[in-house]
C-alpha cells in the first residue's frame, strides 16, 4: 500500500481549495487542486484518485458528473462531495450514485479532516 | 443505519407494522407513549397531561394555553434528541416537520381503506361496525386537525412522504408486502446517514433544545441553529426588548454544545399598544 493518499480537490472557488489544500497535506495527502470542472475530469479519466472532494454547483460540470466518471474509473475511490446549497434531494442523489460523504458549506478543517480519517480508514489506511 | 418513521390511520395496523420492522432490522422501536415516558420524566410533566396535550385541539397552537405551548415544546425536544440516535423505527405523527430535511430519515405512510379499517377494530374490539365507525373517523379527524393547528401540516399530504404504502385489505400478506417493502427500500444507500444529514439533524434538536429552554419565557420565539450558533427571533415591547434578549442569551449560553448566540428582538406592536407604550 501507498504511503499517501492520491486526492483530486476540485471548488470552482479559489479560495476554498487554496484554504483546504494546505490542511490535507498536513495530514499527509498529494493534493491536485482544480476549479476548472473540465480540466478535473480530464484528470479523473486520466488516474486513478483514492479520494476525490467536489463541489457540486459549478459551471459546465456539475459535481454529480464528477462523481459519476471518478466512481466509473474507480469503483474504490471515495467521493466527498461539499455544498454550499444542500437539500434532501441532492444528498440523496449524490448517495444513490456512490458519494461516500456529503459536507454542508461552511464546514471546519476539522470537519474535513474527519471525514478524511474516515474515507482513508475504509481505503484501509489505519494512520491517518 | 438510518431511521424509518411510519405513520398510519388507526387500525391499519401501523404499529404491528413497525414494531415488526424493527425487530427484523435490529432496529429500536419507539413511539409516542415511549417519548412521551422520557418527557415526563425529563420536564416533570405528568403523562396524562402531555397526552390530553395531544389530543386537543386547538384552531391553531397559538391558541393552546402558554402550558399546552410548552408540552408540545418538550414533546418536540425529546422527539428530535431522540432522532440523532441511529437505527430506529419510529412510529406516530409526532415531531414529522422537523425530520423533512434529514436525508437519511425514511418516512413512511400506510394507508388502508376505511371500511376494512372500520371491520378491523370491530373484530378486534369485539363491537358493533356502526360503533367502530364512529371511533374511526372521529380518530382520523382529531390526527389530522391536531397535525394542521400544532404543525401547520397536512398528514395527507403525499410530499411529507419517501413511500405511501396502500395495505389494502389488512390481511396478513398484505401486512408482510408492506414490511418487505420498507425493509428493503431503507437499505438504498440514499437513506443512509452522511456527515450532512447527521449535522441537519444536530441543528434540528438543538434548536428544539433552545426553545424548551426558553419555553417559560416566550413559547412562541423562532430558533435557527448550526453547528452551536444559535438564532432567535422573537418579540417584545420595545422597553423591554434589551433585558429580554440578554436573559435569552444567558440561559441559551449555558446549553451543552452552545457556542454563539444571537437575538433579534422585534418590537411587539399588539403589547405596545396593549400597554399604552
Amino acid at each position: 500500500m501507498k504511503e499517501k493518499l492520491d486526492i483530486l480537490l476540485l471548488d470552482d472557488e479559489a479560495i476554498v481549495g487554496n484554504r483546504l489544500k494546505p490542511v490535507l497535506e498536513k495530514v499527509g495527502c498529494d493534493v491536485e487542486l482544480f476549479e476548472d470542472p473540465k480540466k478535473a475530469l480530464n484528470r479523473i479519466r486520466e488516474k486513478k484518485f483514492d479520494i476525490v472532494i467536489t463541489d457540486i454547483m459549478m459551471p459546465d460540470v456539475n459535481g454529480i458528473q464528477i462523481l459519476e466518471e471518478a466512481r466509473e474509473k474507480s469503483d474504490i475511490t471515495k467521493v466527498i462531495i461539499i455544498t454550499g446549497y444542500a437539500t434532501v434531494a441532492m444528498a440523496r442523489e449524490a448517495m444513490d450514485k456512490g458519494a461516500f460523504d456529503m459536507i454542508a458549506k461552511p464546514f471546519t478543517p476539522d470537519d474535513l479532516r474527519s471525514v478524511i480519517a474516515k474515507a482513508a480508514d475504509s481505503l484501509g489506511y489505519k494512520k491517518l | 443505519m438510518s431511521i424509518i418513521t411510519i405513520t398510519a390511520g388507526s387500525y391499519s395496523n401501523g404499529k404491528q407494522i413497525a414494531k415488526s420492522a424493527a425487530k427484523r432490522l435490529k432496529y429500536e422501536y419507539a413511539d409516542s407513549e415511549i417519548i412521551l415516558s422520557l418527557v415526563s420524566k425529563e420536564f416533570g410533566v405528568s403523562e396524562s397531561k402531555l397526552a390530553r396535550t395531544l389530543k386537543d385541539i386547538p384552531s391553531s397552537i397559538g391558541m393552546f394555553s402558554q402550558a399546552k405551548q410548552q408540552h408540545i415544546i418538550y414533546i418536540d425536544t425529546v422527539f428530535t434528541e431522540y432522532m440523532l440516535k441511529n437505527n430506529i423505527v419510529y412510529y406516530g405523527a409526532i415531531g414529522l416537520p422537523f425530520i423533512q430535511k434529514i436525508s437519511h430519515v425514511f418516512k413512511v405512510q400506510i394507508i388502508a381503506a376505511l371500511e376494512d379499517r372500520i371491520k378491523n377494530k370491530a373484530k378486534l374490539d369485539g363491537e358493533s361496525q356502526e360503533k367502530a365507525r364512529k371511533t374511526v373517523v372521529k380518530e382520523d379527524n382529531q390526527q389530522k386537525k391536531w397535525a394542521a393547528a400544532v404543525y401547520d401540516i397536512d398528514l395527507t399530504d403525499p410530499n411529507l412522504y419517501d413511500l405511501i404504502i396502500n395495505i389494502g385489505h389488512i390481511q396478513d400478506d398484505d401486512v408482510e408486502n408492506a414490511l418487505q417493502t420498507i425493509i428493503s427500500t431503507v437499505e438504498h444507500k440514499k437513506f443512509q446517514p452522511m456527515t450532512y444529514s447527521l449535522r441537519c439533524v444536530k441543528n434540528v434538536a438543538m434548536s428544539c433544545r433552545v426553545r424548551a429552554t426558553l419555553a417559560d419565557i416566550d413559547p412562541k420565539i423562532q430558533v435557527k441553529s448550526d453547528k452551536g450558533t444559535v438564532y432567535i427571533y422573537t418579540k417584545a415591547i420595545k422597553k423591554k426588548a434589551q433585558d429580554k434578549g440578554l436573559e435569552m442569551k444567558q440561559k441559551v449560553m449555558r446549553i451543552e454544545g452552545v457556542k454563539h448566540v444571537e437575538v433579534y428582538v422585534d418590537n411587539d406592536l399588539f403589547s405596545t399598544v396593549a400597554h399604552g407604550q
